[in-house]
């Protein structure tokens, strides 16, 4: 088999074969998306940040939530 | 330059009844799945950034199918299809590299802060001023328009609409769909959206492929610059499609999609598996554009990929194929309408006209403005005549406004002026709209390259400036604009520090 065959191969297994397991893997996590609770770090993932400059907007610029 | 109308192919190969039933089982489908996921939605948060609760599978799922569309789907072919293998090494090789650094350099950047868009990082750093001009870039970016173009070629190729007809229904479809669903509505969908186009290329491919006599048999038909990396394009053209690359850094989609990300591992994740993903998509794209062409179909490019399948396949997978084609499509519609929609509403209306807006209104105006989003797609569908300079027309505004001021925002821990974010964002807006009306009205299409390209003569010889490099002035001006302001540029109030880490 040629290298412009094997990659192509190689491509389409990774099209077929790679979709279908990430679906499934989808179809087991669906839950934890539907039931989550938002986001696992809230509001920001570091700690010292959110604290120096306002929210984007500007003044009297509420963020919609 | 304007689009229509496009010649008509002939057709060989029209939907049977079988493949008409799946295909209308599908769009069925999808709208019902994304009414009942958008029942779920109870603010704007919810609505634009799915409350920040996506999964690794999910945001592969979504990141997967929105960002590769139609214009992917057809703009790879259409580039193997006339030029070889170029069309992966240069024009989509570039992306994955960017995707990479993405993952690395921004992801904890952005979310150490609690952004929800582009022109967010660019506000927390400069102000409202360069927020509005990276958000009016942001906007003409995300408009759908080469997945409408996408959807008017397949109708045209399989059931014999005019393209002009088929934009505008594909457009009708797509719009119903996006209102009715946010970002988890529409990454839902997404993920049998996803399943959907990959299993369908990949099958496509194989039997595609062997009809024209197998992988092999394609460096026997094909001119051997079909399998030089570099093509025959000039190396200035190579040089403006890696550096659309850049459009990644600054990609509202990706932006959307890292910000409604359950964690930082869970974007990484999905980059990581994305980028594979993407690889084998844009190979077997360009393959299937080859293929094309070694098959002696003599059709208008962009139909290539779409001619050479159609014609192959069997009549129940012709079906899923063309749901595949319509997913391809939809999964990147209704994301960008839902993006160009909040960049109207919530990026510049909120901030600038009415600032206590109230979430109900929100989504409401947003909705108004995916609507207002939509029409303008479909009238800039019509006008351009080539999906990959369509491409990098876009592209190179959001680049050219946005890149220099957004980077500099996110990586420089100095304090950032006012005035060197608007200037920097308004000069890049301003040479790639002034390069491009320049060129389209001093030049003449090129027949050979399917672009606008203008003669100029200077310095003893003649050049030729094509369209597509108005990145290439824009950048450099964009950063000479941004270190005249940092230097010039009155000091800002307390407010201003550099953005985020």
């Amino acid at each position: 088999m040629s290298p412009l065959a094997m990659v192509t191969w190689a491509a389409v297994v990774v099209l077929v074969v790679g979709s279908v397991a990430i679906f499934i893997w989808f179809l087991f996590d669906v839950g934890s998306v539907l039931h989550g609770e938002g986001p696992a770090v809230a509001p920001t993932e570091d700690p010292e940040a959110g604290s120096e400059v306002d929210p984007p907007g500007g003044e009297g610029n509420e963020r919609a939530t | 330059m304007i689009a229509w109308p496009l010649p008509s192919i002939p057709r060989r190969h029209a939907l049977t009844a079988l493949d008409s039933a799946i295909t209308l089982a599908y769009l069925a489908g999808m709208l019902a799945l994304g009414y009942a996921v958008s029942r779920s939605i109870t603010g704007f948060r919810d609505y634009f950034v799915a409350g920040g609760r996506m999964t690794t599978p999910l945001l592969v799922c979504t990141l997967v199918s929105t960002y590769y569309g139609l214009d992917v789907l057809l703009g790879g072919s259409e580039v193997g299809y006339v030029d070889g293998v170029v069309g992966w090494f240069w024009y989509a090789r570039p992306y994955y590299v960017g995707l990479i650094l993405t993952a690395v350099l921004l992801v904890s950047r952005l979310r150490s802060r609690d952004f929800l868009s582009l022109p967010d990082v660019a506000d927390a750093a400069y102000g409202k001023g360069t927020r509005a001009v990276v958000a009016v870039a942001s906007f003409l970016y995300s408009l759908p328009v080469f997945a409408l173009m996408g959807m008017g070629v397949l109708l045209d190729v399989v059931l014999g609409i005019p393209f002009v007809w088929g934009v505008a229904l594909g457009a009708l479809v797509s719009l119903v769909y996006t209102l009715m669903g946010g970002l988890l509505a529409d990454a839902f969908t997404d993920t049998v959206q996803f399943t959907l186009m990959c299993v369908t290329l990949g099958v496509a491919a194989v039997l595609a492929l062997d009809a024209v006599g197998g992988v092999d048999t394609l460096p026997a038909v094909l001119p051997e610059s079909y399998f030089n990396p570099r093509g025959t394009y000039p190396t200035a053209v190579l040089l403006v499609f890696a550096t659309a690359a850049l459009s990644v850094f600054v990609e509202p989609g990706i932006y959307q999609r890292i910000f409604a990300a359950r964690s930082r591992q869970a974007i990484f994740g999905a980059l990581a598996i994305g980028v594979v993903l993407w690889g084998a998509y844009d190979w077997i794209t360009t393959l299937l554009g080859m293929a094309a062409k070694a098959s002696g179909l003599e059709v208008e490019p962009r139909y290539a990929l779409l001619t050479l399948v159609v014609d192959t396949l069997p009549p129940g997978l012709t079906g899923l194929f063309v749901a595949g084609v319509i997913a391809t499509g939809m999964s990147t519609v209704d994301s960008y309408l839902l993006i160009a929609g909040g960049n109207l509403s919530y990026d510049l209306y909120r901030p600038l006209v009415n600032p206590r807006i109230h979430d109900a209104g929100l989504l409401r105006l947003t909705r108004w403005a995916i609507t207002l989003a939509c029409a303008v797609s479909v009238v800039l569908a019509l006008f351009f005549t080539s999906m990959v300079s369509a491409w990098v027309f876009v592209a190179a505004v959001l680049v050219g406004t946005a890149f220099v001021p957004v980077s500099a925002a996110l990586f420089l821990r100095r304090p950032l002026k006012a005035a060197a974010g608007l200037a920097s964002s308004l000069v890049g807006l301003s040479t790639v709209t002034a390069v491009y009306v320049t060129v389209n009205v001093k030049g003449a299409e090129s027949e050979e390259w399917g672009t606008m390209i203008w003669t100029v003569e200077a310095v003893g010889r003649s050049w030729e400036i094509w369209q597509e490099y108005a990145v290439l002035f824009a950048l450099p001006a964009s950063l000479a604009a941004f270190l005249a302001g940092q230097l010039l540029g009155p000091e800002r109030a307390a407010r201003a520090r550099g953005g985020a880490r």
